[in-house]
């Protein structure tokens, strides 16, 4: 069949030009992330292209492109040390991609260039996902339909973009449609590579040291969004659960591996107070669920830690959407289990005597832990300690002695972390709680913004009888911070991300919409994967693969079928609105089945000459109908009579097929 | 062993699709029934490339990698639909051809037109052996002619060939294409060809050498060099200041009458015989000379003019 397949010819200047501007277009956008030696690297090349194309000037031979490709290998290699990974891959496939613009020798050239351009564009997404990247896919996939079309039909820009136009328009249901029901595996299949995802992400982590939150403070990002079904607890309530910190060595605290084999919470739930929760998380490339106080269940795939933390089976690398049920009143492990007792109560052999030294003089002076408790608090009030977030440096092994004794100013890790390190010390077990706490109502929509700015850290401190106990240490020294927020509680708060310092102003206002409109597209868009395609199935009544294929492929199929009716109604004979004109064209046609078709050039005058002179047999017939036609059609005033003489004796003309012997 | 199967295959094929495209006068308007639709190699490359963005979009967990690669995916099924639209309803107005020499190409005129209101695009007409370049657009109300040439190789009637319409419009990806044979057909007059001189005009008043040695000298103008003409009456100083070869006629040759007469070719064959007979009208005719045609049935003329021409050039086709 190879032979019956006759194809466009190979691009012609104009249209390696239109190809390489498609090219430009898409790559556009990836100058924002890629290394600018990349970007102005592929310019370069997209402008020697575009010259080339519009001087008309023939392509390079084989072994100059060979040396091209070998050349872009080489640069990408020398620039990252590899070729595979996110950003040397993109690099190398654009560099590539201008590459093939060399060689474009026929139709299928053009055709596998612009499937790879699609490739292209769909590894901008692996940088960012935001509301602008949604415009940038529009945009894009009507730029390479633009393409396939101008390479595949070459009817020029205006037809071409009308018709990209429309088939985008038919495709949409479609897309909508496999959005929805095409089933969606879980990910990753092969692995991520190290610098997936957008760069420079901030946010918890699963360690704390002096000065590590108060960076993660600094940062504008959004940490999460939440929507309460029932009244929103008052702020200082509004505890946000993350990873629980067991470990202490050297000034730092760790969440700990061997924690981690820890038997698991036992919560038990006094009173009614059970709030449900939806929780739309940011991307943390970390394994915890973030949920407000304590969580109790959650429809993610997930398992709850000592630590009473929610801990997802992956790593959290997209926007989740998870819904959690967490109480407000509760006992948190009525009976401690020996090994928790153990950790929660563990420290490293040495360091920081005098702070070990303060803990053993309450010891013996009260044997009470709620004692204790209230002493170190009241230490934290009464004695002139400051809450900032530039405090100075202190000491790697001496860090809770430098901070109790010396320097006295700190943000929460610091009081968090010392106390907890003091609790321990008196022999009660306590552990670091790291977190957020507070967040803020959206100017639009019914959920709450809690934001970077908002991580915080706090201490649980098991008491018999009570079980595990919040006290937040920050709360005594800046009682601001839990009620208002950071920026209220800050004296000077210019290092504040501008975000949560200023409220009020219009500029604000216009912030917290887009981040309302961010919200919804993160809610219902982002957020769509295999778990939340479960639960809309559910709704839908499509649960189980089976039914939502056999409803996908029923959609397609009638959804195609609506197109093709659409087509076809389209293409149907459209009879012409007048009715001297449809009976010429019967005559033309009863002309034409004997073998005498109007030319297209041809006027009804000459036409009837040419039958005339043909065909003598006919001349009368012709003269009379053409004569009837041209004064009905064309005279400045027709009247009823001609017409109806002229339909009548077009409806009577029957011409033989073979010439009558008169 | 595979390509033997292949070559079976593919004359079955053929067969299969000889059966379902009867000859049908025209117009002839392409049906649903009649339509062939098969992605394009290319349309193979693209999704491949559409299945790496989707592996692509699951490893990465990434929603809009998913919406770009359903939506393209979803035009390529959309521009199926298209390109098969683009063909349905089209129809071939007429198909006609004059009449050749054997050994010219048969050059058919088809027209292409269509009543709906969407212009028809990058539509391409071939005959499958060869192809023809860029494809027509038609617009409503309008017709396209297209040219199919095809080898003339005997004399009598040749039958417009079988016509592949086909087009990968609009994305290259699928390609939508129909058989379709229009019954035309257009007469191949027998090669002209042959060594005999014109026959001396009314019973040999002069004998050949004379006739050549007094045409030589009343010299009467020019006309233009056709087929048959002997290369040695040719006026190259004349035709170097034209674009044509032109040849020499002379006054003598005008206003006679000549036969040509089959049975005066006695000893050559049957085909030698027409081809010489064609050469001589041909000749005669372009000179202007009134000649008659004596074929064993049946006598044309003596007369001249297009319409003796064609007569006598007709009888020596279908003979």
């Amino acid at each position: 069949m190879a032979a019956l397949q006759p194809v466009p010819g190979a691009p012609t200047p104009r249209q390696r030009l239109r190809l390489t501007a498609c090219l430009a277009l898409i790559a556009l956008p990836h100058a924002f992330h890629l290394p600018l030696w990349i970007s102005a690297l592929a310019a370069v090349l997209l402008t020697w292209q575009a010259v080339t194309a519009w001087r008309q000037r023939p392509l390079p031979g084989r072994v100059f492109r060979f040396a091209l490709a070998a050349g872009a290998f080489g640069v990408v290699l020398a620039g990252f040390g590899r070729i595979n990974g996110q950003e040397a891959g993109v690099s190398l496939l654009l560099l590539m991609l201008v590459l093939k613009l060399c060689e474009m020798h026929s139709h299928r050239d053009a055709m596998v260039f612009v499937s790879l351009t699609c490739f292209l564009l769909v590894t901008q997404f692996l940088f960012s996902q935001s509301l602008a990247m949604a415009a940038v896919l529009v945009v894009g996939t009507w730029l390479v339909t633009l393409t396939f079309i101008d390479v595949s039909a070459g009817i020029g820009t205006r037809p071409a973009a009308r018709d990209s136009a429309r088939l985008l328009v038919h495709a949409l249901p479609v897309a909508a449609l496999l959005f929805v029901l095409f089933p969606r595996i879980p990910g990753p299949i092969w692995g991520l590579p190290a610098d997936a995802g957008a760069s420079a992400r901030s946010g918890l982590s699963d360690q704390m040291s002096p000065g590590s939150i108060a960076n993660v403070a600094l940062s504008q990002g959004v940490a999460l969004r939440a929507q309460f079904s029932g009244p929103v607890p008052p702020a200082q309530a509004r505890y946000w659960r993350g990873p629980v910190l067991w470990d202490f060595d050297r000034g730092t605290w760790r969440r700990g591996d061997a924690a981690q084999q820890l038997p698991s919470a036992e919560i038990d739930v006094d009173g009614s107070r059970i709030r449900q929760v939806d929780i739309t998380l940011e991307p943390t490339r970390h394994d915890w669920l973030i949920a407000l106080d304590m969580p109790l269940a959650t429809d993610h795939r997930s398992r709850q830690t000592a630590g009473a933390t929610l801990i997802a089976d992956d790593d959290i690398d997209q926007k989740t959407r998870y819904t959690t049920r967490s109480a407000t009143d509760y006992t948190l492990d009525p009976r401690l289990p020996s090994a928790t007792r153990q950790r929660a109560t563990a420290l490293p052999i040495g360091g920081n005597p005098r702070a070990r030294a303060l803990a053993q003089q309450w010891r013996n002076g009260d044997t009470s832990s709620a004692a204790i408790m209230d002493k170190a608090l009241a230490m934290f009030r009464e004695q002139p300690f400051a809450y900032t977030l530039s405090p100075p440096r202190t000491g790697r092994e001496t860090s809770i002695d430098d901070f109790l004794f010396e320097t006295r100013e700190g943000f929460c890790e610091h009081y968090a972390g010392a106390f907890t390190f003091v609790m321990r010390a008196a022999g009660i077990p306590a552990r670091v709680v790291t977190g957020y706490q507070g967040g803020e109502r959206a100017l639009m929509g019914d959920y709450w913004v809690v934001r970077n700015a908002d991580a915080h850290a706090w201490t649980e401190v098991w008491l018999a009888g009570r079980g595990w106990v919040r006290v937040d240490p920050t709360a005594a020294v800046a009682p601001d911070r839990v009620e208002s927020g950071v920026a209220a509680s800050l004296s000077n708060n210019a290092a504040l991300p501008y975000m949560s310092r200023a409220s009020g102003n219009t500029w604000y206002r216009v912030q917290m919409l887009w981040d309302g409109i961010n919200a919804t597209w993160d809610r219902w868009f982002l957020a769509y994967g295999p778990q939340l395609q479960q639960r809309v199935l559910g709704v839908l009544g499509l649960a189980g693969w089976t039914r939502a294929l056999l409803a996908l492929t029923a959609g397609v199929v009638v959804l195609l079928a609506l197109i093709s009716l659409w087509l076809g109604w389209q293409a149907r004979r459209v009879p012409h609105p007048d009715p001297v004109v449809r009976a010429w064209q019967r005559v033309c046609a009863r002309l034409a089945a004997i073998g005498y078709p109007r030319e297209p050039h041809e006027g009804p005058q000459a036409y009837g000459a040419r039958i005339a002179r043909a065909r003598p047999d006919l001349a009368t017939d012709m003269r009379l109908l053409v004569d009837l036609y041209i004064r009905q059609r064309y005279a400045p005033r027709p009247d009823a009579e001609t017409e109806q003489t002229f339909i009548a004796r077009a409806a009577a003309f029957r011409p033989a097929r073979t010439r009558q012997q008169e | 062993m595979l390509g033997a199967l292949g070559r079976r295959l593919e004359t079955a094929f053929g067969d299969y699709i000889r059966r379902r495209t009867p000859s049908s006068r025209p117009p002839i308007r392409l049906s649903r029934r009649r339509l062939y639709i098969l992605p394009t190699r290319s349309g193979g490359i693209f999704a491949l490339v559409l299945l790496v963005m989707l592996l692509g979009a699951t490893n990465y967990s990434n929603s809009l990698g998913f919406a770009l690669t359903f939506w393209l995916g979803a035009l390529a099924l959309v521009s199926m639909h298209h390109a098969h639209g683009n063909l349905v309803g089209l129809r071939i107005d007429s198909a006609q051809a004059r009449p050749v020499f054997a050994g010219d190409e048969a050059r058919f005129e088809i027209m292409l037109g269509h009543d709906s209101r969407r212009t028809r695009r990058a539509i391409r007409v071939g005959t499958g052996e060869h192809e023809t370049g860029a494809g027509v657009d038609v617009a409503p109300d309008a017709t396209a002619p297209i040219t199919i040439a095809t080898p003339a190789a005997a004399r009598g009637r040749i039958a417009c060939p079988r016509l592949r319409l086909d087009s990968i419009y609009p994305l290259g990806l699928f390609r939508a294409w129909s058989w379709v044979t229009p019954r035309a057909e257009t007469l191949v007059y027998p090669r002209p060809s042959g060594t005999q001189r014109l026959p001396a005009p009314d019973g040999g008043r002069r004998n050949a050498s004379a006739s050549r040695d007094r045409g030589h000298d009343e010299f009467a103008g020019h006309r233009r060099h056709v087929p048959g003409d002997s290369i040695r009456h040719v006026d190259w100083k004349a035709s170097a200041r034209s674009d044509d070869l032109l040849i020499r006629e002379h006054s003598d040759q005008a206003g006679r009458t000549l036969w040509l007469d089959y049975n005066r070719l006695a000893g050559m064959t049957y085909e030698a015989r027409l081809s010489q007979l064609t050469l001589w009208v041909v000749n005669a005719e372009h000179m202007g000379l009134r000649y008659g045609l004596n074929l064993p049935d049946e006598q044309f003329g003596p007369d001249h003019g297009s319409d003796h021409y064609r007569s006598c050039l007709r009888a020596l086709a279908l003979l």
